[in-house]
């Protein structure tokens, strides 16, 4: 890395040459270095931050109250971005542009916990939201964006009113946000792409990506690009072309979808994509009883691995901290490393097969739904935890993260348990398996969306529910601008 | 083996040490690229004598013991995962502590930016605002109402930890 044979030209130079590129920069007042002296304010705010970045919300309280310093510099976006990333468990709004005031995030997060608990909620409905069932919903941090057969429609969550609506002949099943929360990218039941500009309100692109529907798109770690699988067995990565990717000027914003290449396939519909979240160049998918890992990169798949299911279920596919886990037609969930071909645990359950399934490594803990039964593991110990029972109805799908597990049924019941799902440690054995509270959401749920402080729900009414535990205004109104 | 850099303080005392060990702070690194070797001392005009023989002592033993890539990035931001070497190295005084961070940015060793950033974040956890003030020398310049605005604005974090 040394430019040797710049030795002999330089050496005569290079000592004044170096004092006048350095010497230039910052110098510390030796005299500061004494008694009594508060270093801290003599340090580089942005040193001073750091040395926050790794407390938490008690001890920031507490930094907030020292001086009129301490309190601006406890109150900049970047020591909350740091406790959201530390605190909040899947870390949603990271995937976006940072554009958030992180500080009311952890503030209404905060609030949401104890509601969440308490089944403390408040209900806005969007009536007949869209013209047909609501197919897949996304949410910006500030946006509710919606996807039917015939529109894609994008709604203010605080002002709880209809911002736009996105006509459309492409029936969109599945959406992701690009990296700055500006563009939809939706795969649609014909197999084609498209991209919906949220700031201009054009369809940017609309190409016929697939043969067949597109079941599954996902996308990387920051929301650039794009992994779609079909029922044509095929997958194909995307990106959004920004020609003027670095300037705000949404006149010069011209911006094209691009098909960066097809990854390869499988030999029935793909059934699952997920994006691994320790080594950004990695994707799994599964599409029959094979899950394949690829490396987006050369486009090279890197190992085949077979578990016991017949057939991945959607949904069932879980990939996360380098393990894989999947489940399906099958009594059993096979779990691997990805960097090993054989599972390095088969966990047999009594069901004979899954329709959701969530694996969290760093919680030792594993979460199935099948049939009318939500069951909890303890992944390195192979055995079950706990089972929940949503009867009457079938689960279709179930979310969970340290302190709560939300199902979803057929009926349209979301059932809430509060129990401690941190099994990293111990398992909890007096784990609670009543259900705390069920939320009635009649008829049946479509699509969902679940974060920290809200569920969004998309049912076969054509209507949208929002479940918002945050709650912190008494602000009774609940009702919704309609389109 | 690789070559010797040599380094001037900002008190004018050259030290002579191994390339590979000066280049774990990035700052040097960049100066060697930019000009090549040479018998030039490279002046650290920010860093003191005491300071830099510290960091170098610091940097030896840590090319010496390179530690394991830590793998979980969850982990960065614990704050009980101090190795002895480095908690042992940053039981210094208050002055002492700070001019090393300030050489740690200054240098951009980030490893002893980190640690060293941490000892002070140690020292702040747990802490009552005038047990902190006491600890860094701050004056209280808060009226009573503008504190206690504060204490209500940001109640719902108080008593708020982590682990």
């Amino acid at each position: 890395m040394i430019n040797n044979h710049n030795n002999d030209i330089l050496s005569s130079s290079s000592e004044s040459k170096i004092k006048k590129k350095y010497k230039n920069n910052k110098k510390i007042n030796q005299n500061l270095f004494s008694n009594d002296v508060d270093y801290i304010y003599n340090l580089p705010e942005e040193i001073f931050v750091k040395i926050l970045s790794y407390l938490y919300e008690g001890d920031i309280f507490n930094c907030s109250l020292v001086s009129n310093y301490w309190y601006k510099v406890t109150q900049s976006d970047e020591v909350w971005l740091n406790i959201y990333k530390k605190i909040s468990f899947h870390c949603q709004l990271l995937k976006q542009d940072y554009e958030f005031d992180f500080k009311s995030i952890m503030k209404s997060n905060d609030i949401a916990k104890s509601n969440w608990k308490n089944g403390k909620y408040k209900v806005k409905v969007f009536n007949n939201a869209h013209s047909e069932v609501p197919t897949s919903i996304k949410f910006t941090g500030k946006y509710i964006i919606s996807s039917s057969n015939s529109a894609v429609k994008v709604w203010d969550y605080f002002k709880s009113e209809g911002i736009f609506t996105f006509k459309t002949k492409n029936p969109i099943n599945v959406m992701e946000l690009d990296i700055r929360n500006k563009k939809v990218i939706g795969g649609a039941l014909n197999g084609f792409v498209n991209v919906f500009n949220l700031k201009t309100n054009e369809i940017e692109a609309s190409f016929k990506g697939h043969q067949s529907f597109v079941s599954c798109l996902k996308s990387n770690h920051n929301s650039t690009i794009f992994c779609t699988g079909s029922k044509d067995k095929e997958i194909r990565l995307w990106t959004i072309d920004n020609n003027q990717y670095y300037t705000d000027d949404d006149q010069q914003e011209n911006s094209s979808l691009r098909m960066i290449r097809l990854l390869g396939s499988h030999t029935k519909i793909i059934t699952n994509v997920e994006w691994c979240n320790r080594n950004n160049n990695h994707l799994v998918s599964s599409g029959d009883k094979l899950i394949k890992l690829w490396d987006v990169e050369t486009g090279q798949c890197i190992t085949s691995l077979e578990g016991s299911s017949l057939n991945i279920n959607p949904s069932c596919l879980s990939v996360k901290d380098g393990f894989i886990a999947s489940g399906g037609e099958g009594n059993t969930v096979s779990i691997w490393d990805k960097r090993l071909d054989t599972p390095i645990k088969k966990i047999v359950t009594s069901d004979t097969i899954f329709y959701t399934l969530q694996y969290e490594p760093s919680l030792d803990s594993m979460v199935t739904g099948s049939f009318d039964f939500i069951r909890c593991f303890h992944v390195s110990s192979a055995t079950l935890i706990s089972t929940l029972n949503h009867k009457p109805a079938l689960v279709s799908s179930a979310h969970y993260d340290p302190e709560k597990v939300i199902s979803f049924g057929l009926d349209g019941i979301i059932n809430v348990w509060n129990c401690n799902l941190d099994y990293s440690q111990s398992p909890n054995p007096a784990i609670n398996n009543k259900c705390n509270y069920k939320i009635e959401c009649q008829p049946l749920i479509r699509t969902t969306h679940v974060d920290e402080t809200k569920i969004i729900t998309g049912s076969y009414d054509n209507t949208i529910r929002i479940f918002d535990f945050t709650n912190d205004k008494k602000d009774e109104s609940n009702k919704c601008t309609i389109m | 083996m690789s070559s010797i850099v040599k380094l001037e303080s900002s008190d004018e005392k050259v030290f002579e040490i191994e390339k590979d060990i000066a280049c774990m702070s990035v700052t040097i690194k960049n100066m060697i690229e930019d000009i090549g070797e040479s018998d030039t001392p490279i002046p650290l005009p920010n860093v003191t004598s005491t300071i830099l023989e510290k960091v170098l002592d610091y940097c030896k033993h840590h090319h010496q013991h390179p530690s394991p890539q830590a793998d979980d990035k969850k982990d960065e931001k614990r704050l009980d995962d101090i190795p002895p070497y480095d908690r042992d190295f940053c039981k210094v005084d208050q002055p002492t502590l700070f001019e090393l961070i300030l050489a740690a940015n200054y240098l951009d060793i980030k490893p002893l930016l980190d640690v060293t950033c941490k000892t002070v974040a140690n020292m702040i956890r747990g802490k009552t605002p005038e047990e902190i003030r006491k600890i860094f020398n701050i004056k209280n310049d808060f009226t009573p109402e503008e504190e206690e605005q504060i204490r209500k604005e940001n109640e719902w974090c108080e008593d708020k930890g982590g682990n």
